[in-house]
């Protein structure tokens, strides 16, 4: 026996009674979307503000029953991973005491050119990430200080950059990732420093449309043009068809921000390319006469 | 109380919750389940509007907009009205 879940024709075409609660809480609705688009920042501020404790709280749970389950672990299990893990260490420290003479040389080499690397980074907490943020942005407490600003960059590792402060409301910050579908990003890509645009695809990937003559391959950096070395990811795939005069590079941020609980907001800005370049100038005068030289190449 | 007021009231704090805690698929599924526990579900616009003000930036593939999901949640709303409307259930 066939059963039908459908109305009887009479009753399908029954029309919307509108009635006054439906029309109030319509123009509730449109009243609210007016505020946001003529104030902005008004609603988002309070309601961020509001979600922000339950955020902050909803992660030092998070963070208690992981090191509730760290404790259960087996000992076994522990004493061999105290092994590795010291194996691995020993390989980091020889690691770090290179790249901290290399460090220092740079800051040496900066100081020639009466230029500092971010004299203040702001250790801002991830509140909320993707995918539980829909728009590849983060929430991030930037703390009561005031120093966040709109357009702060925002960095993982001090070189390592994801985004750019979006919006700062009280003591919670939007990071807008520059994976964000649609957002474009001037970058340079591997040693030869070749300009090109990324277009951000979502979750840390972006794309570029490069000239198949361009000499780029799988594994080269991808910074942003600034005087510091701010890697925004690696090449992973190259597109090239033989009809096609362009090849299409696909390339993804080295970390991925589910395991970080921290990011560094640049509150120093102070890589203004005019900037930097009478910084330059400054220091050197001769370099007047460079034409065409910019920060950008003495980017690694 | 009754008993489907009540059903509805759990599911809008299940929306709530997950606005706040969960990806925003979850909170589309959720936001489903709410149109179509009750007849006329006016609350699911107010959780599009929720996450737009919370997560929501201006969106380069979206013209830009900041709306994506309250429009998303209206669409989802008329989308349901006509469905409901032909089902038995909602009769």
């Amino acid at each position: 026996m066939r059963y039908s879940y459908r109305q009887p024709p009479k009753r399908a075409r029954r029309t919307l009674h509108t009635s006054y609660t439906a029309i109030f809480l319509v123009a509730v609705l449109i009243v609210l979307i007016l505020v946001q688009v003529f104030v902005p920042g008004f609603l988002s501020r309070i309601a961020r503000q509001a979600a922000a404790p339950v955020w902050n709280s909803e992660n030092r749970l998070t963070a208690g029953i992981g090191s509730l389950f760290e404790a259960m672990r087996s000992k076994q299990g522990l004493v061999e991973e105290n092994r590795a893990l010291e194996e691995r260490v020993r390989v980091y420290d020889a690691q770090a005491a290179y790249i901290e003479a290399l460090e220092e040389e740079n800051k040496e080499l900066k100081a020639l050119l009466n230029q500092s690397r971010f004299d203040s980074l702001l250790l801002a907490p991830i509140l909320r990430r993707p995918p539980a943020t829909p728009y590849d942005t983060l929430i991030v407490d930037v703390g009561a200080s005031g120093e966040a600003r709109v357009g702060n960059r925002v960095t993982i590792g001090g070189s390592f950059v994801v985004g750019k402060l979006a919006a700062v409301e009280g003591s919670v910050g939007t990071v807008q990732l520059f994976s964000t579908p649609g957002v474009e990003t001037d970058v340079l890509i591997g040693a030869t420093s070749t300009s090109a645009v990324a277009i951000g695809q979502g979750s840390g990937n972006f794309l570029i449309r490069l000239p198949r003559e361009l000499a780029v391959s799988v594994g080269d950096p991808v910074f942003l043009p600034s005087i510091s070395p701010l890697i925004l990811g690696e090449v992973r795939e190259i597109e090239a068809d033989t009809s096609d005069p362009f090849s299409t590079i696909r390339f993804t941020s080295p970390l991925s921000l589910q395991g970080m609980r921290f990011v560094e907001i640049v509150t120093d800005d102070r890589e203004d390319p005019r900037e930097i370049r009478e910084n330059i100038e400054r220091a050197d005068p001769s370099s007047e006469n460079m034409g065409t030289t910019t920060p950008n190449a003495i980017v690694p | 109380m009754d008993p489907l007021a009540r059903h509805r009231l759990i599911l809008n704090i299940c929306v709530l919750l997950s606005v706040l805690f969960l990806p925003w698929w979850a909170t589309i599924a959720l936001m489903g389940a709410v149109l179509f526990s009750s007849e006329r579900a006016f609350e699911v616009l107010f959780w599009g509007l929720l996450m737009d003000v919370l997560y929501g930036t201006p969106q380069p593939l979206f013209f830009n907009i900041t709306f994506l999901f309250t429009f998303g949640a209206g669409a989802m709303f008329v989308l349901a009205f006509f469905i409901k409307r032909r089902l038995i259930f909602y009769s």
